[in-house]
């Protein structure tokens, strides 16, 4: 439908063999960067996929706040009555930490399937690979925003201001690109072994225990530093601290950037080496 | 100019779930030799063996073989959503595809959104989008059905609207398998008609086809795969009396 003279409009060209790996690591960061330039595909199919969920359900999307607040209100006066701990600061450090972890567990769990469920589209168009991360990160941070909700009560009704939030914005973007990097592993990893959606989703499961979210490490009987072998613990710990006024040590910010450039490192070798290898699997 | 070259391709799919396949269809592959192990002891069925060839401006082809000769996974690879791990492929100009009338459809998603999400996934522009909606809607003629979900469609009008998105716009090399083919008569008569169209305005045109009908109608060159080999490349009137074992004229008198 172009009405310009072709001779002018340069003509997309798609030039496809097999390559070395270093030459594989190039396409792979294309296909990174490609998906970047059209984030607002993966935003529309992200806002799709929500809209999709909720449609013809009467509060939509905001069963997702409610359901939150429920599970919140629960754990946090449960435990807080159980612990014998100070209802204000529990109840706030939980509600903080589950909906942190909420987002981490539906990321990694939906991960594994970012490809497989867009098999269709996948097989019938070119596109970058990292559109469908997109989609799943984008998908994932609308129900964040909606859980946030509950975090804006919770301060309101105990009259918290948060202390800081200089020291969001960094540990935002870390969470940012932390979260591409592990749809990319889980993605490629869910599409080819079968079994590593329900080792995952078991995994977090005992996770969710080890990490703390529901208690803190100032409970523990012994050297808290091993809680650092999380790597969970350090990214908790970036968001949270700030907000609740605490001091967060430099060892916290080295582990977490330190584990983000892990997982980012092991994301890029993962991709470069399978990438195209996706389809094949479908 | 558009072109496709294709040197020396081959394609092979990894069987990592092997043991779910049934033990007839694994034997049939190894009979038939498309089943190998590579390096790692990996199996694999070869798709496409050595395939080489050149597309230029002007070349209508139709792409003929037994189901399973691998036409379809030659059309995706000449998409470039199969990158070769043998071989090389170049493609120059826009490409567009009709393999699967129901591609990046989605069900829950009325029609009209469906073809709003399908203009954006092909990065096209506000004033083209708004061109493609109205074509689409001519053509359909799906009326206030255009505002229900898709799922609510009977097939038939579900390939009306994909079918009519499919072919909104003419792109220089245009691909595609031979689903148009089905519905009731008026509809083909009316499809056919926009594929006519399309086929006039796109330099290069693959079609994958078993009806030579077609073939003779619409191509210039066949391209005749025979388990994953190229086994034949040239006009309608040199392959098809050799794929369908019958003189040319009869093929074409009787259809």
């Amino acid at each position: 439908m172009s009405d310009h003279d072709p001779t002018i409009v340069k003509e997309p060209v798609i030039d496809l063999r097999s390559v070395s790996l270093s030459q594989n690591v190039k396409l792979a960061l294309t296909d990174l960067f490609q998906g970047l330039i059209q984030w607002r595909l993966g935003w529309k199919l992200a806002l799709l996929d929500i809209k999709l969920r909720y449609r013809g359900s009467i509060l939509g999307p905001f069963w997702i706040t409610i359901i939150m607040g429920a599970k919140i209100s629960t754990i946090g006066i449960l435990y807080a009555y159980l612990l014998h701990l100070d209802l204000q600061h529990y109840f706030t450090y939980v509600a903080i930490s589950v909906v942190l972890w909420t987002y981490v567990n539906g990321m990694v769990n939906d991960s594994c399937l970012i490809f497989t469920s867009s098999s269709q589209l996948i097989l019938s168009q070119r596109l970058p690979y990292s559109i469908y991360v997109w989609r799943n990160v984008f998908c994932n941070i609308l129900i964040l925003l909606h859980n946030l909700l509950v975090i804006i009560v919770v301060f309101t009704i105990f009259r918290i201001v948060p202390y800081t939030l200089y020291f969001l914005l960094p540990a935002a973007i870390l969470w940012l690109v932390n979260s591409l990097a592990l749809g990319i592993i889980f993605g490629i990893l869910g599409t080819r072994f079968k079994d590593i959606p329900p080792i995952v989703a078991g995994v977090m499961q005992s996770l969710f225990f080890i990490t703390p979210i529901i208690w803190k490490v100032s409970s523990l009987h012994f050297n808290s530093n091993y809680v650092l072998l999380n790597p969970l613990y350090p990214l908790f710990e970036i968001v949270r601290s700030p907000i609740l006024g605490e001091n967060v040590s430099a060892s916290i910010w080295i582990a977490a950037i330190g584990y983000s450039l892990f997982l980012w490192i092991a994301a890029l070798f993962i991709f470069s080496k399978t990438r195209f290898r996706i389809p094949y699997w479908m | 100019m558009p072109s496709i070259t294709v040197k020396n391709l081959s394609i092979s799919f990894p069987l990592y779930h092997e043991n779910t396949r049934s033990l007839r269809k694994m034997t049939h592959l190894f009979i038939s030799g498309r089943l190998r192990q590579d390096q790692h002891k990996k199996i694999l069925v070869q798709s496409l063996r050595d395939i080489n060839f050149t597309l230029r401006q002007g070349d209508k082809v139709g792409l003929i073989g037994q189901n399973g000769a691998g036409k379809t996974t030659l059309l995706r690879t000449m998409t470039g959503i199969y990158e070769p791990v043998v071989g090389h492929i170049r493609v120059e100009g826009s490409i567009s595809t009709l393999l699967d009338p129901n591609a990046g459809m989605n069900f829950g998603l009325t029609g009209r959104e469906n073809i709003y999400l399908k203009c954006s996934i092909n990065g096209y522009s506000k004033k083209q989008t708004q061109e493609i909606a109205e074509s689409v809607a001519d053509f359909s003629e799906l009326g206030a059905y255009l505002d229900l979900p898709v799922r609510t469609y009977s097939s038939g009008m579900q390939l009306r609207l994909g079918f009519g998105l499919a072919t909104a716009i003419a792109p220089q090399i245009l691909m595609m398998d031979e689903w148009f083919l089905t519905g009731d008569a008026g509809f083909i008569q009316k499809a056919t008609k926009r594929i006519e169209n399309m086929v006039q305005n796109s330099q290069i045109l693959v079609i994958s086809t078993h009806s030579a009908e077609t073939i003779a109608k619409w191509c210039n060159r066949v391209l005749w795969l025979d388990q994953g080999f190229l086994k034949m490349d040239g006009t309608p009137e040199e392959v098809l009396p050799i794929y369908l074992n019958k003189p040319y004229e009869e093929i074409v008198k009787k259809d």
